[in-house]
């Protein structure tokens, strides 16, 4: 501390041996020199302070925090004033196209204008959600719901517009589109490949790879492709489903930083479908349905049991020639609808769960390609 | 036929070193690689939780990796009961102490100070009990195999330097001398014999000497001051006179310059919490600060930052206890107070966490507070020479030896009482590591 009495001691030292007088001085001299800098910082954040620039700063931060609370409460349905956001339901498939429709469906209605002879995805969000477009390469688009136009209607209408075409660069195709809206309430995403290549990412690396706009192809062969990418917390089990009709459980806990094999696929098999499976899920089920139209239900609360069993699948249904063509989390009341080849939707909703891996049949001649489910919540709005 | 040689080995309070003379070159081991002084070697022991130890500047280093801004999980342990009188009332207790369980280690520095202690038995670390001899041991072990390595021949026997008085009470010294004994050896070592520290430091001098004279050895190290008045330069007539001493050393300065100097920047004469104020005083006791690091200390701080107005200040003491700063500050302390020898002002400095020290001592200021220790040393070193029935007119030759006798001030006190005679400065850190090794030798001849 300086103060009277230690500047006396300093002059008295000196005056007692003069020689010390450079030693002493440029000390002194030292700490004026950072005494000085720190005040012009202080000086300068007081100036700041009382410009209101600091209060401008911290308006604008306040209200980016605003808004993305406001997407938060929209997608929770926890608004005071009760916004009803609008749901639709994307198609996308890996030449980027995405079709967006309104949809009530019922049996038997046609999605008419889309080249179903092609693989397609579906997914249902919500007016106010951002969406993230993975690319095979590792290239992400990220978007809101609004700036995916109208394209399709139902039931016999032919499309009204041409679909949306997500930018592809050389020969990169379009992997999976996902919800990214309540990336900021967990803690990881994990990437997973087509051949069982797996890797955890914590949040904020992850908005690094957002700012980026690429997040890495998470592949280690050059015949391997990535799947998807996965918000999860670390508590979740993740249930991987292959193509030949075998289900691995992963905890995300267990997952590396590091892109490693996580589960074990013979050489023509793939994974077709990721389901998360979070502590509160023990209700539903995941259902399974394949391109013959089997449908297979495995308990969520057997999965969260179950340690991890990545390495050696579990086949899910009877007969092992069944391909899967889709899989989802499916509560008691929701409903579900697979789509077949023509785009005609069937109903397979069934009521009283499936509990206990049984399997049933969805008539129709036709192969199935993909499966809706319906949220139960969305239907009582 | 017993194979091996014998060491000299000065256990100090702040180094140590190891000595070897082969009858014709006496040599001050360079036992430790890491420090830039290879042949004192710091007595500091580091012990894991593996129960694994280090010595030296590696203890040092480990304990600096391990412990900056490390995490910690305090977690309630029952340590035991205590048995409550009161008027016709009697119950017993349970005890609990909060324990850091991400604590990866213990540093014990000082470890000779425990010889001085009468109530000094040991200390627990982590769950296991280590007594004083023990400690001890691990530290001479660690010496003993290091010297080995250095030499390639095995250690058979060692002269253990002692201070001239443990304790005053000749039971507990001789029980202080026990210990140690017994310590080196559950080290290894076969054969112990003991020397005190400053007829070593005069039996290296003696080797400068080519004719007998009477000297005064000073010995003033981290620990204690011991002076000895004895005829040197003649092997066959060597003589003690008298030998005295005082337990005021090195460590007591580097405790007075806190006290009167750094204080302050931890909230000294600023917070009004009289238990913060204790914790505050508490700090020019090194050893006390990782025990004060509990979430009851850092829960009171924080509240006490709440009203307070000197904010910074408690910022800088809950950095101090917290984040495991305390061995870095007191070796800032130390580096000033040897400087303070050299030169007429030191700068201590250190902008660590929310640590801000800028404090420039000067020669006066500290020789200021250090008068209150001048008389008590002036008074031991007459009373020794009373008894040695000389005068300071009939001493020759002082020979100083130990990092604090190169305090100006006090070289300027033996000049003042022994105008006459030759103040010798010998090598302050390795004379009496060389003076035993020669000891060793000779009891080996």
């Amino acid at each position: 501390m300086i103060n009277q009495a230690k500047i006396q001691e300093w002059i008295r030292q000196i005056e007692d041996y003069p020689l010390i007088a450079p030693f002493i001085i440029r000390r002194i001299a030292d700490r004026l020199i950072e005494l000085d800098t720190e005040n012009e910082e202080l000086r300068e954040e007081n100036y700041s302070l009382r410009e209101g620039q600091k209060v401008n700063e911290y308006e604008q931060k306040i209200s980016d925090l605003e808004y993305q609370i406001e997407l938060l409460k929209r997608q929770l349905k926890i608004s005071g004033s009760r916004i009803e956001s609008e749901f639709r339901v994307l198609a996308y498939q890996p030449d980027g196209k995405v079709f967006s429709f309104r949809w009530e469906p019922c049996e038997g209605q046609l999605l008419a204008g889309m080249p179903f002879e092609r693989e397609v995805h579906f997914l249902w969000v919500q007016e106010t959600d951002e969406l993230l477009f993975l690319l095979d390469s590792g290239r992400i688009d990220v978007r809101p719901v609004g700036d995916i136009p109208i394209t399709l209607g139902t039931t016999g209408e032919t499309a009204k517009v041409e679909p949306y075409q997500i930018e592809l660069r050389g020969r990169e195709e379009l992997s999976s589109v996902m919800s990214i809206t309540l990336a900021p309430t967990l803690q990881m995403v994990v990437q997973i490949s087509r051949r069982g290549y797996v890797r955890s990412i914590s949040m904020d690396y992850f908005q690094m790879f957002l700012s980026s706009r690429n997040v890495g192809s998470g592949v280690k062969t050059k015949s391997d492709q990535v799947l998807c990418l996965v918000l999860c917390n670390p508590e979740d089990v993740l249930v991987l489903i292959s193509r030949s009709g075998y289900w691995f459980a992963l905890p995300v806990q267990s997952l590396s930083a590091a892109v490693l094999e996580a589960v074990k696929l013979s050489l023509d098999d793939h994974l077709v479908g990721v389901v998360r499976v979070t502590s509160a899920d023990k209700e539903k089920e995941i259902r399974v349905v394949s391109t013959t139209g089997q449908i297979a239900g495995i308990s969520a609360d057997q999965v969260t049991l179950l340690r991890n069993t990545a390495k050696r699948g579990k086949p899910i249904f009877a007969n092992a020639t069944e391909k899967v063509c889709d899989a989802g989390l499916v509560g008691k009341d929701d409903r579900v609808f697979l789509i077949d080849e023509k785009g005609s939707f069937m109903d397979a909703s069934i009521r009283d769960g499936m509990h206990g891996d049984r399997t049933q049949t969805a008539s129709s001649a036709l192969s199935f390609t993909a499966m809706v489910v319906l949220p139960g919540e969305r239907r009582e709005k | 036929m017993k194979t091996g040689v014998r060491v000299g080995i000065d256990f100090g309070t702040s180094n140590s070193g190891v000595g070897y003379y082969d009858g014709a070159n006496v040599q001050v081991l360079p036992l430790d690689h890491k420090s830039p002084t290879p042949g004192i070697i710091k007595t500091i022991l580091y012990i894991t939780r593996e129960q694994e130890t280090y010595i030296g500047q590696e203890a040092i280093d480990l304990y600096y990796r391990h412990n900056l801004n490390r995490p910690r999980r305090f977690e309630r342990r029952w340590v035991g009961e205590i048995e409550v009188y009161g008027g016709d009332m009697y119950f017993i207790r349970d005890v609990y102490v909060e324990v850091d369980v991400l604590n990866p280690g213990r540093l014990l520095q000082q470890i000779k100070t425990g010889l001085r202690l009468p109530g000094y038995e040991g200390t627990l670390v982590f769950d296991q009990y280590y007594d004083l001899q023990k400690i001890i041991s691990l530290y001479l072990g660690q010496l003993k195999r290091r010297a080995e390595q250095h030499l390639q021949q095995p250690i058979r026997g060692v002269v253990l330097g002692r201070p001239v008085k443990f304790m005053d009470d000749p039971a507990q010294d001789q029980k202080s001398q026990a210990i140690l004994q017994q310590a080196a050896y559950d080290a290894g070592f076969e054969e112990v014999d003991f020397e005190l520290e400053p007829v070593a430091a005069a039996r290296y001098f003696e080797l400068t000497l080519s004719k007998p004279q009477t000297a005064l050895v000073f010995d003033f190290g981290g620990g204690t001051l011991d002076i000895t008045i004895m005829k040197l330069g003649d092997p066959a007539n060597r003589q003690v006179f008298a030998v005295g001493g005082i337990g005021i050393a090195g460590a007591d300065f580097d405790r007075l310059m806190i006290q009167n100097h750094l204080l302050e920047y931890f909230g000294k004469y600023k917070v009004q919490d009289a238990e913060i104020d204790r914790w505050i005083d508490a700090i020019a006791d090194w050893q006390v600060i990782p025990e004060m690091a509990t979430p009851k200390v850092r829960e009171k701080i924080q509240q006490e930052m709440k009203h307070s107005p000197y904010i910074n200040r408690l910022k800088a003491l809950e950095a101090l206890i917290f984040n495991n700063l305390a061995f870095s500050f007191y070796n800032k302390v130390e580096a000033a107070k040897i400087a303070l020898s050299e030169q007429h002002a030191a700068l201590i400095q250190m902008e660590q966490e929310d640590i801000h020290i800028w404090e420039l001592l000067t020669r006066l200021q500290f020789e200021t507070d250090l008068k209150r220790y001048r008389q008590k040393i002036q008074d031991c070193l007459l009373d020794t020479l009373n008894r040695s029935g000389l005068s300071p007119l009939d001493v020759d030759i002082v020979i100083k030896t130990g990092g604090s006798s190169n305090i100006p001030y006090f070289h300027q006190m033996l000049v003042s009482i022994f105008n006459r005679a030759a103040i010798h400065t010998s090598d302050v850190f390795s004379s009496v590591t060389a003076g035993l090794a020669v000891r060793a030798y000779d009891s080996m001849a």
